[in-house]
């Protein structure tokens, strides 16, 4: 399951959390719903996180090898 | 009156040819021209007299330096003849004017007539090859105006093919020489692509070959674009005003012809720094182009990294907001009866078995009484 999630882009996962949050700011909302909505959420902000520090590797690993190049 | 020779008149005239022809086949005479006329555009007759003398002379107008005037000293070679009805006269051979007034009004005279022609208007000249590959070269090969030449062309530039073709450049056979060797230039199969026509200086009787119609005319008619030089200071000759440039001097046509190889390679050198410094600037404005192009591109995407993580850290806090487990640490606290949450009491009844899930724990309890809120 987590590695399915993983290979999902940063847009879909985006759009999921989107989604997440519309469903639990339902005023009618079950708690236990809420409970699950919340830990769904909680993993995808994970996900999105690390697709961020991801992207933010890269780039410094980039900009080290244009350095060196210089 | 009986000792004398008898003859008829046929027989008088013959004897007489015959007596000029074994003592003067060829006479050389000078003398003033008077009643010159052309006939049928043909036939040239004239007088040429002295103070005293005077006799009667017959040619055709292709033996003629160019054109002639009463008045002109010519010295005439040609045959003398008792004519059998006519009389006697001379039959011209070649006539060339004599004395510095006549050389001069002859050369104005066939200048004047030329020039009417077109022989040099600007409209005909060529531009010369530059540098030309192959130079045909009409001098005298013993010259110093040869010897010029060459040395000037060879130290300005190298490799250019020189043909001579050796011609007197002044005398009798001079005007002839050169007309044969333009022709021959001009008809030669791997022709050269310019010609130059050159002597040193001379006075104005040295160089009058380079002034006779003859000349002029084979400079003006060579297909192959032609430098005449002449080294002399004042009077400009006809050849000259007929070749598609003229030059000073030998050595000053061997410098119109080619250029200076020292100065053809500063120039290449300086153009070649200036090229190099060219591209330098290319190249550094190109690299600064670059440079902002990435400082443009790093800095769009750290913005937009540092917008995703404020936009992820804002759900993230409305994520918190709305986890139950909030509201349970807050004193709020989830009642179940078996996996229901209770949401009302209006169905709970006294001694339901109920879970009260806290913050930190769960309890098990039992309803003792249940009061509905108005």
């Amino acid at each position: 399951m987590a590695q399915k999630e993983s290979s999902k882009t940063y847009q879909e996962l985006s759009s999921e959390l989107d989604h997440v949050l519309a469903s639990l700011q339902q005023p009618d909302i079950a708690v236990d719903e809420a409970v699950k909505l919340y830990e769904q959420g909680i993993k995808l902000a994970h996900e999105l996180e690390k697709h961020i520090a991801k992207a933010e590797n890269t780039l410094q690993k980039v900009r080290l090898q244009l350095s060196e190049e210089q | 009156m009986s000792d004398a020779p008898a003859f008829t008149v046929t027989e008088f005239v013959s004897v007489v040819n015959q007596t000029l022809e074994y003592a003067y086949a060829n006479v050389v005479v000078t003398g003033e021209i008077a009643n010159f006329r052309v006939s049928k555009n043909r036939w040239v007759y004239f007088d040429l007299k002295d103070e005293t003398s005077s006799v009667r002379f017959f040619g055709t107008v292709f033996q003629m330096p160019g054109p002639l005037e009463d008045g002109m000293t010519v010295m005439v070679r040609g045959v003398p003849k008792l004519h059998p009805q006519y009389g006697f006269s001379v039959t011209v051979q070649a006539i060339k004017p004599t004395g510095e007034g006549s050389i001069k009004k002859a050369a104005a005279l066939l200048e004047k007539k030329l020039r009417a022609e077109g022989l040099f208007d600007e409209s005909r000249k060529r531009p010369l090859p530059y540098p030309p590959t192959h130079i045909g070269l009409i001098t005298s090969g013993e010259s110093a105006a040869f010897r010029d030449f060459t040395k000037i062309l060879n130290a300005r530039w190298g490799g250019v093919i020189v043909t001579l073709i050796d011609v007197q450049v002044q005398g009798d056979p001079a005007s002839a020489q050169i007309v044969s060797a333009l022709k021959q230039f001009n008809t030669m199969p791997e022709a050269p692509d310019v010609l130059v026509v050159t002597r040193g200086g001379g006075s104005a009787d040295d160089l009058q070959a380079f002034s006779t119609e003859q000349v002029t005319r084979a400079v003006a008619a060579s297909r192959i674009p032609t430098v005449v030089a002449i080294g002399h200071e004042v009077d400009i000759s006809l050849a000259e005003l007929a070749a598609d440039q003229r030059a000073s001097t030998p050595s000053n046509a061997a410098e119109l012809l080619v250029p200076d190889r020292v100065a053809v390679l500063h120039h290449v050198q300086v153009q070649r720094e200036r090229v190099s410094h060219m591209a330098e600037q290319v190249f550094v404005s190109a690299r600064k182009h670059i440079q902002t192009q990435t400082d443009h591109l790093s800095s769009a995407v750290d913005h937009s990294l540092a917008q995703a993580r404020q936009q992820l850290k804002l759900r993230t806090q409305v994520l918190q907001a709305y986890n139950p487990q909030t509201a349970l640490q807050r004193g709020y606290a989830l009642v179940r009866q078996g996996k229901t949450v209770l949401r009302t009491g209006k169905d709970s009844k006294p001694g339901d078995e109920i879970t009260v899930q806290l913050a930190d724990a769960t309890l098990a309890a039992t309803v003792k009484r249940v009061i509905l809120q108005q």
